[in-house]
Order: C-alpha cells, then structure tokens, then sequence
C-alpha cells in the first residue's frame, strides 16, 4: 500500500508553503529517516525525513519546487518494491472496486471514476462529444472539459464551436481567404452576406471591385462599395494608429530627368517599356534604404522588424479605387527590370486582374502624383510599414544656383514628401533619410551603377 | 374520462374481459367472496360465482401447475399470488413448464397464462413480501413481464395480457394501487413493447420502473425549480422491453439514469444500461447511472426499509449528479 507522503504542518500557524528542493528523486530507495526534501516557509527552511521506507515516486504534476501548496497537499507517495504508485493507473478495476448497488452519493463513484483518469495519456472525452465534435468539424483535443472527471462534453465542443469567428466556420477556398487577407477584407462580414455558400476568389474579387462607382446623381445617395470602405478603413486605422509626421523637400531633379530622356530615346523602337519616374525612384529609394535600414522597418505589437529585403510598394490609382502592387526585392532588381514588372502590375492592377502575392508584403510605398501637377502632399502610411514616399510634379522652376554671385538658372525641381511614423523612426533618422534620397535624384549616376 | 384509482381501473378491466370470454377465470387465495387481499377481485365473485373465482389452498405449486394445465387445455387462467414472493414455491412449473411449453410443441400449445401479484418495498411487509422478482423473471425466455404504474395503463395491459396467448406475469407495486388517474370510457388495449414518456425533457433521461416512476415524478418537479428539464420514461412492459424509446430518448438528452429500487446486480437498469452502451453509445455525454435498492434482503423495521429504497430526494440527488458528470 503506498504512503503519502505530505506537505507538513511545521509550525502552528502555517498554511501553505513551497518545496525548495528534493534530495531524493522519483525512484530512489529511501529509508525511513532519510532527508526527502526541504520545505520553504516564510522563515527558515527545513528538512522533512521520511517515516516510511520503500521506494519514492513523484507524480509528473506534484507541486514544483517553489510554487506555494496548502499543507496537506500530497507530494509523493512510498511504495514498496514493485507496487505502481497510485497515479500510474491501472488497466482494470479489481472485483472489490465495483461500485456498491445503492451508491450513497453519485460523488463516490464519481471520485473513483477521476482516480483512473490520472495516469491517462489522453484527455477523456465522452462519445456524444466527439461525435458532436465530428459533426462541427471541431478539434476536440484542444478543449477545455467541463464534465465530471474533468472529460470533453458536448457542451464544451458547442461552445468551442460558437467562439470560433465566422471566418474560421465558413467554407472559404484557400485562396480566397489568403487574398482577403492581403486585401483586407473582412471573412467574417462577408460570410453573413451569403451564409451558405463555399466563399471563392471570385466572391472577394466581387467584394473588392464591384461594378464602378456611377457617379452620384446630385441628391442620390450611393452606398458605399466595398473597395471604398475597405480603403476607407484602412486610411483612417492608419491615422488613427501612427503618429505621422510629413518632411517635404524639394530636389533638383534636372540630371534626373536628362537621364531618363537619355534612356528613353535609347529605347526607341525596342519592345522594352522605358522606366518611369516611379521606376527610377524606386530603385533610387530601395538602395537608400539599404543605408537607412531603419526606415524600410515595420511595427508589429511591441517589435520593430527591420527587413533586411526592400519590397516597394506602388501605389495605383484605378477605376475602382486604390491598389498598391508590390514590386519584391527591389534593392536586387535592376532598373529595366523594375520598369518591366511594375508596367505589368500596374496594368493588372488597372484591369482588376492582380494576383494575391501582388498585392501584400511590401515594407516601404511609393505615390506619385506628379502627373496631376501636385507638389508637396501629406500621404498616408501603408501600415504596417514605417514610411511612404509621396512624389510631386517636376516642373521648371527657377532656382539660386549660387548664393553669393546671385546665379539663377532654370532648373527642374521635384517635390518629395515622406510620411513617416514617429512611433518608429524620429525626425532625425528620417529626415536623414529624405536628404539622402533628394541627394540621389540630383546625383543619379551612384547608384544608377550600383 | 373517469378518474379512478389503479386497483379499481385493473378490476374494471379483469371484469370485462371475464364478460367478454367466460374461459377466463381466476385462482388464487382469498380471491373469491373476500375480493381479494389487495381487493384485486372485489364484487367478481357475486358476478360469475365460484366456478370463475376459485378460491385455493396455499398451495402455490400446486395451483400453479394446474392453472398450467387448465391453459393447456383451452381455458384462459388468471393465478393471483396475492405477493409475487409466492411464486417462488411454483418457479419450476413457470419456468421449465409454462414458459418454454411452446416451444417444446413447435407451437401447438398456447399458454394463455396470467400471473399477477403485488410487488415492492415501503409497507413493512419485510423479507418474504417485499421483492420484485421482475429482473428474474424477465431472464427467461417464453415470458411476458408487464409492470404499469398508472389506472389507465393497468387497464389496458391487463386486457392485453388476458388475450395474450404467452404467459404473462401483471406485476402491481404495492404504493400504487392508491395512484389516481384518468381512465378513458372506450375499450383500450395497450399493446407490449411500448414504453411512455411520462415527462417529456431535454436535459437527461430517467427510466423508472414501478412505483419509482411516480417517486422520480416527485424528484423531477423539485428539479425543474431550479430549471433542470428531465425526461422520464415508464417501459411498462421490461419483457419486451422498448429500447427504441429509451434511445430516442438518450439521443436527445445524452445522459441516462435508471431508478430501479429491486437491486442493481443483474438487474432491468444492467440490461438497459448494456443496451444503451451498445446502441447508443455515441449519444452518451456521461457515464450511464442506475440507482437502486440495497443488496440486502428487506427489512421490517419501517426507517430501514425506508434507507434501503431511492426516495424522491436520493433520486434528485443521482439526477444532479449525472448532470455534473
């Protein structure tokens, strides 16, 4: 018969206290005077002998070291040799453990049925719980039980079931729900709009880019389309969330400009596109930020990651609202190659014919609004980047060349206006940031090369 | 509709089947002018005279066994033990002879036999007049095993047993010949085989067998002050036993208990219980429960006897249980 052996009372007045540490081990032969373990009260440590000898076996789940327990609490048992311990369990019940025909309280039964339950691998579930949970398409081994013994119930698998979100219940079609991930759209929302059905690309695709806006009738109110909201919801969470700051600055953007001319007549003719200003500045900007580690980083909770790859995010103005293709490791591609990819994304993106991979994963965005004869603007960040990019019009100005002898000229002039998270990154290290790129325009031939 | 009480409801329905086939007669002791001691046949005896209620000896094997021949040879007899116990003295005429009698003639022989008697605990009748037997009895092949608990239902499954041409044993628990209940004004036979849910519920699903059913009732109308919604089946018959409805039951409620105050060894709950493990295991969200009476012969002594029976505030007790399980 094992002996309990007991976390002891050792002074009138205490209550609970820890073991500090075991000197005998779970399968030592101790005999009876030998020091088990030491017991921490809030005064002294002490050691408790053993008053039994036999064999000592721990249970995997007694009280560790240093977590409190009342006193009482059984900590280990002596066994003699070749006796289980009352926590391995047994493969039948003996005769005499059959409960009595008239049990006084279902209690009893109840205690003997959790005392077999102990040395159980498995978490007990009853069948009408897993076959519930079959039915729900719940996984039942990770659930809580409720029921007598501590197994699995059907009123745990339900309640399994029902906290789950919408998203996870509804059928979607994996691509479907990867592409309303990086798109944004709300699984849950979407899946009450057509409870009953199987949620496939097309239905996000539907939900992203319905038919065009018609332009409101004077007085007649449109609903908001899904793509409106879903960028809507994404502008205002990003202002909401980030502490923005805008730097402008204006770049001569002279040399620039002659160079794209330059690459531009030299293209004539070929099948090849030649790059935009988008293009040269993302690669301009990718290969600063190689130096500016800093400001290709994203804040995920309380962590700052900062990528190593420069992902440049393009911001496309469609029919049906605003996309962001995303042009991958932009600090590897060459110009031409960029001008190639983003030409096909950015006509894809206008068709309304992106694939998911396109449209996620960025870690710094670009804007242009030159071509609508903007200058200075204040973008929004592209959560959960750090940054974004806001290019205005090169146009012609005219400039002091130099202060002293009064020399004007006319130059090409570029406005550039960075956003940039203040959580993040300081005025400082961004402000750096800005003059390295605006340092680049005006002397592109670096890193054209690089 | 009449409201009328479990002893006067059967009679009424014995009395009728006597009009209806005078090959029915009853023997038994006390049962001709006296009316019988649980006043089974009270007024029979002025009605069809002594021929048809036969007064005996006690003599119980002997009765028996001619009873067994008398059914043989084309009559429709009623034995009334008085107190089921009796029948132990006749075990061996109802088991090797009237049970598998039809059997051993490949059906030739029919065995329209009726065996009633009182059962149970609660009436300080002690060790030899308290017992149910019903567990033993609905162990042997050949027999019917019919149990009700309200008027209505021991009207009509006594008017089917006296039709039956199996032998049938009509067992009335003591506690509730004083059970009141509607009784319809039409003929009614209740076929075998057809449990009734008493109560309908969804939260667990009681069987209860004899008086317990109306001391589970009890229980249940406690219960339900506190919301508890408990389904109580009676299977009236337990040979043949309707499992359908018990598993229908389980189905819906996912726990089952069974009060049953003769004892748990061998007894109607371990063959429900069995059956429901089988059949309908995947409905089970517990263990499966049986309370019953002390394995203990019965005693006289009035608070004893009282200990050894589930009462409706042990059965409320098991009802939660289950339902924390």
């Amino acid at each position: 018969m094992a002996v309990e052996v007991v976390m002891p009372r050792l002074g009138w007045t205490m209550e609970t206290a820890s073991v500090a540490e075991w000197l005998k081990h779970d399968g030592d032969t101790v005999r009876e005077g030998d020091i088990l373990f030491t017991v921490e009260t809030d005064k002294v440590a002490q050691e408790v002998e053993a008053l039994d000898s036999g064999i000592l076996r721990i249970p995997p789940d007694s009280a560790p070291p240093g977590v409190s327990v009342p006193v009482g609490t059984v900590l280990a048992y002596v066994t003699r040799p070749g006796e289980a311990a009352p926590f391995e369990g047994r493969a039948a019940p003996s005769a005499a453990a059959v409960p009595a025909p008239q049990p006084e309280t279902g209690a009893t039964l109840a205690g003997a049925a959790s005392a077999r339950v102990n040395g159980r691998a498995t978490i007990p579930a009853s069948p009408r719980a897993r076959r519930v949970a079959r039915e729900l398409g719940v996984d039942w081994t990770t659930i809580t039980g409720t029921g007598g013994t501590g197994r699995i119930v059907e009123r745990d698998v339900r309640a399994a079931a029902t906290a789950r979100p919408v998203a996870a219940r509804a059928r979607v079609s994996p691509v479907a729900r990867r592409v309303a991930q990086q798109q944004g759209v709300d699984l849950d929302e979407l899946a009450a709009q057509m409870p009953d059905k199987r949620i496939t690309r097309a239905d996000i695709d539907a939900a992203i880019h319905p038919v065009a806006d018609r332009a409101p009738e004077s007085g007649h109110p449109m609903p908001l389309s899904r793509a409106r909201r879903i960028i809507g919801e994404r502008m205002v969470h990003s202002v909401q969330t980030t502490a923005p700051v805008t730097l402008t600055t204006e770049a001569d953007a002279t040399e620039l400009a002659a160079l794209r001319e330059r690459i531009k007549r030299s293209l004539a003719g070929s099948k090849r596109p030649a790059p935009s200003y988008t293009d040269l500045l993302t690669r301009l900007t990718a290969l600063t930020l190689l130096e500016h580690p800093w400001m290709n980083s994203t804040l995920t909770g309380d962590a700052i990651v900062q990528h190593e790859a420069v992902h440049m995010g393009i911001a496309v103005d469609t029919e049906r609202g605003l996309l962001v293709p995303v042009v991958r490791d932009a600090h590897l591609k060459s110009i031409q190659r960029i001008a190639e990819e983003s030409a096909a994304l950015i006509a894809e993106a206008r068709a309304g014919t992106s694939k998911p991979d396109q449209l996620g994963g960025s870690t710094f965005s670009i804007t242009n609004l030159g071509m609508y004869e903007i200058d200075a603007f204040t973008p929004i960040i592209n959560l959960p980047e750090c940054a974004i990019l806001g290019i205005g019009r090169i146009v012609a100005r005219q400039v002091v060349i130099d202060e002293e002898t009064e020399e004007l000229a006319i130059r090409k002039m570029l406005a550039l206006s960075l956003t940039f998270d203040h959580r993040v990154v300081d005025g400082g290290p961004a402000a750096r940031f800005l003059q390295a790129i605006k340092r680049s325009i005006e002397q592109p031939y670096g890193w054209l090369i690089a | 509709m009449r409201d009328l009480t479990f002893t006067v409801a059967a009679r009424e329905g014995l009395a009728e089947e006597m009009e209806r086939d005078d090959t029915v007669f009853v023997v038994g002791e006390g049962i001709g002018e006296r009316g019988g001691n649980w006043a089974t046949t009270v007024g029979l005896h002025e009605r069809f005279g002594p021929w048809r209620l036969r007064d005996t000896p006690i003599s119980e094997r002997g009765f028996t066994g001619m009873c067994t021949g008398a059914a043989l040879a084309g009559a429709r007899p009623i034995v009334d033990f008085m107190f089921i116990d009796f029948l132990l003295d006749a075990w061996g005429e109802i088991i090797n002879q009237m049970a598998k009698m039809q059997y051993m003639s490949a059906g030739r022989l029919t065995m329209p036999i009726v065996l009633r008697g009182a059962i149970g605990v609660g009436h300080a009748s002690a060790t030899h007049h308290s017992g149910s037997y019903y567990s033993m009895l609905g162990h042997v092949p050949g027999l019917k095993v019919v149990i009700p608990t309200t008027p209505r239902d021991a009207k009509g499954l006594l008017k089917t047993a006296i039709r039956s041409d199996d032998p049938v044993f009509f067992l009335e628990h003591k506690s509730v010949f004083g059970v009141r209940g509607p009784v319809p004004d039409e003929e009614e036979l209740i076929p075998f085989g057809e449990a009734s849910i008493v109560r309908e519920g969804s939260d667990a699903t009681v069987v209860a067998i004899g008086w317990m059913v109306h001391q589970t009732l009890a229980a249940c109308a406690e219960l339900a002050k506190d919301g508890l919604s408990i389904e109580v089946i009676d299977p009236r018959t337990i040979l043949p036993l309707d499992m359908d409805t018990i598993l229908a039951s389980v189905h819906k409620t996912g726990r089952l208990l069974v009060v049953d105050e003769d004892y748990s060894f061998f007894g109607v709950g371990a063959e429900i219980a069995a059956q429901a493990a089988d059949r309908g295991f995947d409905d089970l969200d517990a263990p499966i429960r049986r309370l019953n009476g002390s394995f203990a012969p019965v005693p006289y002594s009035p608070p004893l006897e009282a200990a050894m029976v589930p009462n409706p505030t042990t059965i409320a007790r098991a009802i939660r249980d289950l339902l924390a399980e």
